[in-house]
């Protein structure tokens, strides 16, 4: 594949403009995919545009969600989010702190994992579908159980350092563990990302490695310098899904955490929510939305732009 | 390189090491989920909770049934999944292939925009779509979670079908094509049968993420009790203010709610891998 | 645990349940009837969803209160939509927010004043009026918060009242401790030696017996504040007050009280850590003494109703001249039920019906209260010989709630509340002092204050 599919060029209408055609038959042609697209451009229209759109309208507003009441305050909201308003920074650093952090962990993570998954080995099904598992606890049972798990004194995981000497660490109720705790329990789940991993694996030419055992390479040079490369356009999707997915961090720090110790968890999204919901403030929670739009798009138009340097296409 | 496994081979007892403890550790929570589920409320409420129950308290997952209509709430959820599945195995499909095979003004700037519904936060179109349905009488039905879908409005699907869907050789589509077959009939009985893979692993994502999808149901539908999803429910049992200590039941619903996704899993997981690797998504 | 122990606990549990409803159905709660069932099919039938949180086993119980209803009042149909509890600011914002919002919601008392400041929630002055609503009926302090500028908005119901003043406390370990377990702490004197005596700490410095809870957050905060004789707001809700000598005196008394028994707020959030949700501390052994409402009640009974347990009130500041016990009604929890501005006036009116049925009618007020054994805003209800027999401490509860005064609610509550929570915080965590942490607090709540009051002018 190539990356972003704006770049796609592999594909246009001259490669079907077969000199059979009539020129009829190609103006039809050309608005047929039109008919093929129809249906999600509807849906795109009517639940997409139409209410993104009036959120872009809203952050120029005071929009109370209550009363109902909006009047046009120009770029306020914005500016309130700048200079005013004492928890966007923290919230802001929070996220980049945790997608800068989980994302490449959870790649490595997730690749090493289905590297290990594609050798063959007994009850390789069991075991994939074991780590697969926690993609598929409701979200529910998966925080309660996890502040289990991080409990300070008698938690699992303090538990298990302590075996090997490393002294109780206050994942939950320190500022300088919540973030990490947080991201481990984001590590718990990367059977999904796994899954695709496992299938960019499967279709690498097996002779490819034949022709390295032929030539005495180790596993670690098979891995780096024939699986990696190949791999690159799995990672490169795994890594916007990933970028995609953390920007929008909200359940882990809603349910568990609540934003704190001192702040140490209030994420964007969270942030964004007490807004719009606790608050009523819609108007400013428009703004914080189309500014966090704003910031993934260019954060995505930039990996895309970068994968031209790291990206393999065969 | 079967010869490679008959070997004992010190690398392969480390895999298998790595493998198992990461498989107990990931197990472990779960573990302790189904044993809350096998303990009374005032044992959990008392602190007196042990790894395996004794006895252990099947009954549990009767009374989780009956404190809620386990059953309404199952259909519900079929219902959802049904619509999700449709959408994603035929309109998303049909949508792919006009991105994927055909040529029109805009295609590239439409499949950008395409890609970047999966960027915006949901909460900015929350309450403009609340309004919205409200207005047109959808709220509390059906509507809301089934008729976008139906419409193909999963960028998701869409995006990973049509890198599927490019990969297909023209050869294969022209010959129909001089056979007089038209794109309708070549995105059906061509192209649909060879996309079968890809389709199980589009199949799969929907089945998971309708299942789980609290907020929508809760929303949308929220007003109408007969309405809840499975995801609803669970919900519902966490948190009454003042009320019972309801996590065994909690835990039991949230075991049987994730044993058809489970099941589902172990059963297709071949099938989901291969589908994922002709996405196109491959090295 | 013994095969038969078990299933006596099981039995027991099951008892309780039942014991609940026969009790709802002896206080004239009739059974559960079909909805619908005995209301013929009149062409005006009005349709009432009705928005609540009264969920798991109460569902039966308010489908009780509503088949009596429309047996009363025929062409009045009342669904009843339990909802969930998790993200209930979205569901509740959401439904009001534009299309069909449901005839009547059950919302706090920051929810109710802030929707009636926006105008999203129907005035029920008139109806009061014109049905001779006897308001002195309620506690003052009830009835209190249900007031915004000079327009009734809703009945209080359940109590917001007895949240703040009671205590509870295990007599074993105040006897194992060398105190008398009949005389509760009442002064924070008197708490600090009781906390000294009953609290039991690890080599490493960790909690194993709490002596006596405390809550840093911004609900634990002003409930010390109130019996240290400070308030949150000025009289007219116009200025912070809690920036006073007293407030500030409040905050150090609790870091000092963390850090002499606890060894600091991160220890007691540890501490707090090791429950899962539903879990009874104080039952279980961990916590002496703790803060904590009327619902304590139903937790011992359900679970260990053999407690030996003792009820006091909120320890005061008696080194304050002006400080004395009393409680703060609405304060952190406590609730009313809203019709939403805008709809048919026939639909409104039996919407109040409805509301008026559940919150003033002693078939639907009374009883519901009664039944689930919790006192209600309703003065003469508690009298009732149902809680004075089943419940010893009964006297305790009634004090507490006589004590209990009004709190301010102004429509940016809980943007005054998280910030202070947010200082609270930092000062518990040892970022700022007292002093510095009220101040800031101040200052910010203040500057939303002005910003409310100056889109009023």
């Amino acid at each position: 594949m190539s990356g972003l599919p704006v770049t796609d060029r592999t594909y246009s209408g001259a490669a079907i403009a077969a000199p059979t055609r009539t020129p009829l038959t190609w103006r039809i042609r050309k608005y047929l995919g039109f008919v093929f697209i129809s249906p999600w451009l509807i849906a795109f229209l009517a639940f997409d545009l139409i209410p993104t759109a009036s959120a872009f309208w809203y952050s120029f507003t005071d929009w109370n969600v209550i009363s109902g009441s909006s009047n046009w305050v120009g770029t306020a909201n914005y500016r309130e989010m700048i200079e005013g308003d004492r928890l966007f920074w923290p919230s802001v650093r929070n996220t980049l702190y945790y997608v800068g952090v989980s994302v490449p962990l959870g790649i490595v993570a997730g690749f090493f994992l289905a590297l290990l998954l594609n050798t063959k080995i007994r009850f390789q099904g069991a075991y994939r579908t074991l780590f697969y598992l926690p993609a598929v606890v409701p979200t529910v049972a998966a925080t309660l159980l996890w502040i289990w798990v991080f409990d300070t004194r008698n938690g699992l995981l303090n538990r298990a350092l302590g075996v090997v000497g490393v002294d109780p660490i206050r994942w939950l109720t320190s500022p300088d563990y919540s973030k990490q705790a947080l991201i481990i329990m984001s590590l718990w789940s990367i059977g999904g990302s796994m899954v695709i991993y496992l299938a960019g694996l499967q279709s690498i030419p097996e002779d490819l490695y034949e022709a390295a055992d032929v030539d005495g390479a180790s596993w670690l040079s098979k891995t780096f310098r024939i699986t990696i490369p190949l791999m690159t356009p799995t990672i490169f999707f795994n890594l916007l899904l990933g970028i995609i997915g953390s920007f929008q961090v909200f359940n882990a720090a809603f349910i568990m955490t609540g934003g704190g110790p001192v702040n140490s968890t209030r994420f964007y999204m969270l942030h964004l929510y007490e807004t719009a919901f606790q608050d009523s403030r819609m108007g400013y929670a428009c703004a914080m939305a189309v500014a966090l739009f704003m910031v993934v798009l260019a954060v995505t138009l930039f990996v895309n732009w970068s994968s031209k340097r790291w990206v393999f296409y065969s | 390189m079967p010869d490679r496994l008959k070997r004992i081979n010190p690398a392969h007892t480390l895999l298998y090491l790595i493998l198992t403890t990461g498989a107990i550790i990931t197990l472990i929570p779960l573990v302790w989920t189904l044993s809350t589920s096998l303990h009374s409320a005032r044992d959990i409420s008392l602190g007196a909770q042990t790894w395996i129950p004794t006895p252990a308290v099947w009954s549990n997952y009767r009374e989780a049934v009956d404190i809620l209509p386990f059953g309404r709430y199952l259909a519900n959820t079929m219902v959802l999944v049904a619509a999700a599945e449709f959408g994603a195995l035929v309109t998303c499909s049909f949508v792919a292939y006009g991105f994927a095979r055909l040529d029109f003004p805009g295609r590239e700037p439409l499949f950008l925009i395409l890609i970047s519904t999966m960027l915006m936060p949901y909460i900015v179109r929350l309450v403009p779509l609340f309004v919205f349905y409200g207005e047109i009488g959808w709220l509390n039905t059906y509507l809301p979670l089934t008729i976008p879908d139906l419409l193909g409005r999963n960028a998701f699907y869409i995006f990973l079908l049509r890198q599927f869907f490019r990969g297909i050789p023209f050869e294969l589509t022209d010959a129909a094509r001089i056979d007089g077959a038209n794109d309708f009939r070549i995105w059906w009985t061509i192209v649909m049968p060879l996309a079968k893979p890809v389709l199980a692993t589009v199949a799969i994502f929907a089945f998971q993420s309708t299942w789980d999808d609290f907020l929508g149901p809760l929303i949308y539908m929220g007003g109408d009790p007969n309405l809840r999803t499975l995801a609803v429910g669970l919900y519902q049992l966490k948190n009454t203010p003042g009320g019972d200590n309801l996590m065994p039941y909690l835990m039991a619903m949230s075991i049987l709610t994730m044993l058809p996704v489970i099941l589902i899993f172990a059963v297709g997981q071949r099938f989901l891998i291969r589908g994922v690797t002709m996405t196109g998504l491959k090295g | 645990m013994t095969i038969s122990e078990h299933h006596k606990r099981l039995l027991d549990r099951h008892t309780s349940r039942r014991r609940i409803l026969k009790t709802g159905a002896a206080l004239g709660i009739a059974p559960m009837l079909p909805v619908g069932a005995a209301t013929t099919r009149a062409q005006e039938q009005i349709t009432i969803d009705y928005w609540n949180w009264w969920d798991v086993y109460r569902v039966e119980l308010m489908d009780g209160i509503i088949a009596q209803f429309q047996i009363d009042n025929p062409g009045i149909v009342v669904n009843n939509v339990p909802q969930t509890w998790d993200r209930r600011d979205e569901v509740v914002t959401t439904a009001l927010s534009g299309g069909e919002p449901p005839e009547v919601i059950m919302a706090s008392r920051q929810e109710i004043v802030r929707f009636a400041d926006a105008g999203a929630v129907a005035p029920i002055s008139k109806y009061v009026e014109a049905d001779a609503i006897d308001l002195t009926r309620y506690y003052d302090s009830e009835i209190a918060s249900m007031w915004w500028k000079d327009q009734i908005y809703s009945l209080p119901m359940p109590t917001a009242g007895g949240e703040t003043g009671l205590t509870f406390y295990s007599k074993d370990q105040f006897t194992a401790a060398g105190l008398d377990p009949e005389t509760p702490p009442t002064t924070w004197a008197e708490l600090d030696t009781a906390a000294a005596a009953l609290t039991k700490r690890t080599e490493d410095g960790a909690i194993d017996v709490m002596g006596a809870s405390l809550d840093f957050s911004a609900g634990g905060y002003l409930a010390n504040l109130y019996v240290n004789a400070g308030t949150l707001y000025s009289e007219d809700l116009r200025t912070v007050a809690f920036n006073s000598e007293q407030g500030v005196q409040t905050l150090q008394w609790m870091l000092d009280f963390a850090e002499n028994h606890y060894g600091g707020y991160q220890n007691m959030l540890d501490f707090d850590l090791q429950f899962t949700e539903g879990q009874q501390p104080l039952l279980m052994g961990p916590v002496a003494h703790q803060y904590q409402n009327v619902s304590m009640f139903f937790h011992i009974e359900q679970n260990d109703p053999g407690f030996n347990y003792g009820v006091g009130y909120r320890p005061y500041n008696s080194d304050n001249p002006n400080a004395k016990f009393q409680g703060v009604a609405g304060l952190t929890f406590g609730w009313g039920y809203i019709i939403p501005s805008g709809l048919d006036p026939a639909v409104e009116e039996a919407a109040w019906k409805f509301v008026k049925r559940i919150t003033y009618e002693d078939v639907g007020a009374c009883s519901f209260m009664q039944s689930q054994l919790r006192p209600s805003p309703l003065q003469d209800c508690n009298s009732s010989t149902v809680f004075s027999e089943s419940n010893p401490h009964w006297d305790k509860v009634l004090g507490a709630l006589e004590s209990d005064v009004p709190v301010g609610i102004v429509p940016p509550q809980s943007q005054v509340f998280s910030v202070l929570t947010e200082y609270l915080e930092l000062a518990a965590f040892g970022e700022v002092d007292a002093q510095g942490a009220i101040d800031e607090a101040a200052a910010e709540s203040q500057a939303m204050l002005d910003e409310y009051w100056g889109t009023q002018a």
